[in-house]
């Protein structure tokens, strides 16, 4: 069964030195799957990861259908044409859990907070899961920090942390270690992918070292640029 | 039930930002206070002189009191109308002028007689409230200053009165004890004066105008029998807002009156130009607060850009969004008008010293009610939270992708 089923979309990104556009004609990602997004910078993985997230609206979607586990599909088609960001919100607050490569972290309030937003805005307990979730991470005894006091490694475990507290469907991470040597981000990839296999989620990372997603196992999607047809433009696309 | 808690959850996210970030709030609040402090200065010195001058006015009688400037004649149901105008503090019944003068002398000094006007007077009576509570006896008399320097008496002392008359080419005169009850200041009544009860005054009208008086064993004609008509009345108003009325109550009535309205009229003319004044400076300085605020909290809102993509991230509604700069607009709101208040109470005694020459004991220059305070907190929270809407609204529309990578 699949989670998300896409097909004939298109994404376009203006900036000053040109348009990028990216084009998927057909994805279907199956429930529970890890996947990555192998590539180098600007092929638009985290383009993509932005629209899985339902953050981007597509210029165009000939249709997108999101299957939450033990739930039916929902067509999110109407939902992004009519660019309705609060219903999106709703669906990305339960069902998806998204590590930035920044981590995304609030700097004004604790770590614990931090990750106990997302179980907060559900109105589910927190405090223990979150110390589970922390303990888990290697992060019992930084709960009570600021996330500036933190190392990058730990910063990014706990975006981790927060991605997967509300154990959700649908977990998208955005170069979760490109910020961390080569042994410890072996470390964090391992303990990350461990957590999503413990609660059963579909991951999609996005990565541009290519060997450490192999060997941790990962489907890679499968990238390609097309010919620009006009000058200034780059267009890249997925598929599986 | 989401929303609800959405809502809390963004007010602590922005309490703990404005806590965190404390260096600028407190700029924030500081300039607030700066543009709030010079107007709560401005209403406390309109409040302040206006207040000084009514109760200036209020606290002279003379200012309330209605005087007929011609003699009429006015029976039970003119003084009954009257009374009951809402504007009446006070209403007595006057004889003609002529009747109303006495001659007083000190039997126990050797000194010059004193002619003095012989005034009616009552319990409630405006010039006499602080001296006299009690209804006088037609042997008691109340002094003004002058009189009773001229005559050098005091409280609780005797003084003879003396009136004449001339019947059928008849000069007689009636001596009467009176006994000194009070002396009032000169800031009160400045000419000689013996106020006394009206039966006193009706009995001195009576023998001046040749009729008999049994209790001085005055022969005389009789009073014919039937109302009695009276020839003047003292007539003192509620309020200084009340002898506009009263004079026009009057003057409809073809009375008219002698009255202090140019005064009264001057304080009220300078009431409304200190409200037009303030209001003018208020609402200058408000659209320029608002438009601070607005302008700050906008760029505040541009730099909190990535945070307000994360709560986007997170799954947060456009609402709760917007309620981020707001609430932290309500904390500016409330910390800024507490300092503002807080400097006020500074400033203010220094300025009321500055002035104290020219005032009384319990005058000030610079007064701001408390109701009037909290009316400047709440009005300074609704114009803090409108600025900051619009600063919500523009948060509510970041593309939460765009927002992520601002970092």
């Amino acid at each position: 069964m699949s989670i998300l089923s896409i097909s004939d979309l298109r994404v376009k990104k203006t900036a000053p030195s040109g348009t990028f556009e990216l084009r998927i004609d057909r994805l279907d990602l199956a429930a529970g799957g890890r996947i990555a997004l192998i590539g180098p910078s600007g092929c638009g993985k985290s383009t993509l990861l932005d629209l899985l997230a339902l953050l981007l609206i597509p210029e165009q979607a000939g249709s997108f259908q999101f299957t939450p586990p033990a739930g039916s599909g929902i067509d999110l088609k109407p939902l992004l044409e009519r660019q309705d960001l609060d219903r999106l919100g709703e669906l990305r607050r339960v069902h998806i859990g998204y590590v930035l490569q920044t981590g995304g972290l609030l700097p004004f309030v604790s770590v614990r907070r931090n990750i106990t937003l997302p179980l907060l805005l559900l109105g589910q307990p927190a405090q223990a899961e979150v110390e589970r979730v922390a303990e888990a991470l290697g992060l019992g005894d930084h709960l009570d920090k600021k996330p500036a006091t933190l190392s990058a490694g730990e910063r990014q475990r706990v975006a981790i942390a927060r991605a997967l507290i509300h154990r959700p469907a649908l977990v998208l991470a955005d170069e979760p270690t490109a910020a961390l040597d080569p042994e410890r981000a072996d470390t964090v990839m391992r303990l990350f992918l461990e957590l999503t296999a413990a609660i059963g989620s579909t991951l999609i990372v996005a990565s541009h070292d290519v060997e450490r997603v192999r060997r941790f196992g990962l489907q890679p999607l499968r990238h390609e640029f097309l010919p620009a047809e006009r000058p200034r433009l780059t267009v890249a696309r997925f598929a599986m | 039930m989401t929303f609800g808690r959405d809502l809390l959850m963004v007010s602590s996210l922005a309490a703990a930002d404005y806590r965190h970030e404390s260096r600028l709030s407190l700029c924030q609040v500081a300039a607030l206070a700066a543009v709030l402090t010079p107007l709560l200065v401005l209403f406390g010195l309109r409040y302040g002189i206006v207040t000084t001058l009514r109760e200036e006015l209020r606290h002279n009688p003379t200012t309330l009191e209605l005087r007929p400037l011609v003699q009429g004649s006015y029976g039970r149901s003119f003084f009954a109308e009257l009374e009951n105008h809402t504007g009446t503090a006070f209403l007595l019944p006057n004889t003609r002028f002529l009747a109303a003068t006495v001659t007083l002398r000190n039997p126990a000094a050797r000194l010059a007689a004193v002619d003095s006007e012989l005034i009616p007077t009552a319990p409630g009576d405006p010039l006499l409230q602080h001296t006299v509570v009690s209804q006088l006896t037609t042997a008691e008399v109340v002094l003004s200053q002058t009189a009773a320097e001229k005559l050098r008496v005091g409280v609780g002392d005797e003084l003879e009165g003396r009136l004449g008359r001339v019947v059928a080419d008849r000069h007689e005169t009636v001596h009467f004890p009176l006994r000194v009850r009070a002396v009032i200041p000169v800031a009160l009544y400045a000419r000689d004066a013996a106020f006394v009860a009206l039966p006193l005054l009706l009995m001195a009208e009576d023998y001046r105008e040749g009729f008999s008086v049994p209790d001085w064993q005055a022969d005389g004609r009789d009073r014919a029998p039937g109302e009695r008509l009276f020839a003047g009345f003292r007539l003192y108003a509620r309020s200084i807002d009340d002898v506009g009325p009263l004079r026009d109550w009057l003057a409809a009535r073809e009375i008219d009156t002698d009255t202090r309205l140019a005064e009264i009229g001057l304080v009220q003319r300078l009431d409304r130009s200190l409200t037009i004044l303030f209001l003018i400076i208020a609402c200058l300085g408000g659209i320029g607060f608002c438009l601070s605020l607005a302008i700050s909290l906008w760029g505040n809102v541009e730099r909190k850009r990535y945070e307000l993509s994360v709560f986007r991230l997170l799954g947060l509604p456009s609402v709760s969004l917007a309620a981020f700069p707001i609430v932290q607009a309500g904390l500016t709101g409330l910390f800024g008008s507490l300092l503002a208040g807080v400097c006020y109470a500074l400033t203010s005694p220094t300025i009321n010293a500055l002035f104290a020459e020219g005032l009384s004991a319990n005058q000030v220059l610079c007064r701001l009610p408390v109701t009037a305070f909290l009316w400047a907190v709440v009005l300074t929270l609704v114009l803090a939270t409108a600025a900051a809407a619009a600063a919500g609204w523009h948060a509510a529309r970041f593309s939460p992708a765009e927002g992520l990578r601002y970092e």
